[in-house]
């Protein structure tokens, strides 16, 4: 803050200095995020389930689009966006909610340290995924 | 006329260790207030009930409460809206002072922190500022708030962190902040770019809900959002 607003301010809460705009870009993230989201994870709903159809689905099928580096980007940022969006939304839960400093860190060490693994798991399999092991009869 | 239940919470800092609820019968019309009703409680049954009303017309902010588990103003509450059993409970999130009286300092300090006055060093004009309809318009509803603090204790945000600024404090800075005749949008947009400023907001509404001025509260935090992204509230 601006030494004349603290000088104007009429003592309301003490806020810390500044911590730029991480949580300016974290809202935006959010929207932007949310909105590709609505079209990554509908699109994929309705492919596999409802166009495929769970019946017809078969390794065979997976590899076949895998082979198309447009779908194993689109899986990336389906990924991506969901584990992020997520886990954000997480931090925010526990930033309402757990107030004593410590827990408040040992519990977002837990989640970010689960939903960031779980993550870059996924985009590894995604990346390295060797489509031609043998198939599994 | 009929007979009403009112259930209020009582607490007496020098005689309770916690609230409890007590009941009086009073004889209503359907057109009495519920402020009325907490009148005949106090004048006729129990003088020692607290309670702040000042002009008993939905302007001075004075008697917002919890009616029935939603915050209102008790003088804009018909009884007939509300039922032949009333809850009437103190505002949530601010200590109780005495019954239904809270401490709303913190509020009024939450207030004073997004600078809520008209700030311009430039030298002023012969004659008035002037402005046009449309730039008084864009922050018309904002000018409303009577600072009765229902939005801000209808926050599940405020009631988590009692260091957020809370949705009054912000609607009072848009009032300043789309003036286009003030000059410290910017120390406003900054004062509330942080993690207990706007962005506590997670936008669910419950402000939009309890204001009894029908302010678009949440409507006026996303355009402060925006102003703050933007970098600027001429946009």
């Amino acid at each position: 803050m601006s030494a004349r607003g603290a000088a104007r301010r009429g003592g309301g809460y003490d806020r810390p200095s500044p911590r730029g705009n991480f949580e300016l870009w974290s809202w935006f993230f959010m929207r932007i995020s949310g909105v590709l989201l609505m079209f990554l994870a509908l699109y994929h709903l309705l492919w596999w389930n409802l166009i495929v159809g769970v019946h017809h689905l078969s390794a065979d099928m997976v590899r076949e689009r895998w082979t198309n580096p447009f779908w194993r980007l689109f899986n990336v940022a389906l990924i991506s966006f969901a584990m992020l969006h997520g886990l954000n939304g997480a931090r925010y839960s526990i930033e309402d909610y757990v107030r004593s400093p410590g827990a408040r860190t040992a519990v977002k060490t837990v989640v970010y340290t689960l939903v960031l693994a779980s993550l870059a798991i996924g985009v590894y399999a995604l990346l390295t995924f060797n489509p031609d092991i043998p198939r599994i009869r | 006329m009929s007979m009403v239940t009112l259930r209020i919470q009582r607490f007496n800092p020098e005689a309770d260790a916690a609230p409890v609820y007590r009941e009086y019968t009073v004889e209503v019309d359907p057109t009495d207030r519920v402020l009325d009703t907490l009148n005949a409680v106090k004048w006729y049954q129990d003088g020692t009930l607290t309670y702040r009303r000042s002009c008993a017309h939905g302007v001075c902010g004075s008697d917002a409460m919890r009616i029935n588990g939603v915050n209102r103003l008790a003088c804009k509450v018909l009884m007939r809206d509300v039922g032949a059993q009333v809850t009437v409970e103190p505002l949530m999130g601010f200590r109780v002072i005495k019954d239904l009286v809270v401490d709303m300092e913190p509020f009024f300090a939450q207030f004073r922190s997004v600078l809520p006055f008209f700030i311009n060093d430039a030298r002023p004009p012969e004659r008035e500022r002037l402005q046009s309809v449309e730039d008084r318009e864009r922050f018309d509803d904002t000018t409303k708030c009577i600072l009765c603090a229902a939005c801000t204790t209808s926050c599940p945000s405020f009631w988590a962190n009692e260091d957020f600024v809370g949705p009054a404090a912000i609607v009072n800075a848009h009032r300043f902040i789309f003036d286009t005749r003030d000059a410290a949008a910017a120390e406003r947009l900054e004062i509330l770019n942080d993690r207990e400023g706007v962005w506590r907001c997670r936008t669910i509404f419950n402000c939009t809900e309890a204001c009894p001025r029908e302010i678009k509260i949440t409507k006026a935090i996303g355009e402060v959002k925006k102003a703050i992204l933007y970098g600027t509230a001429r946009a």
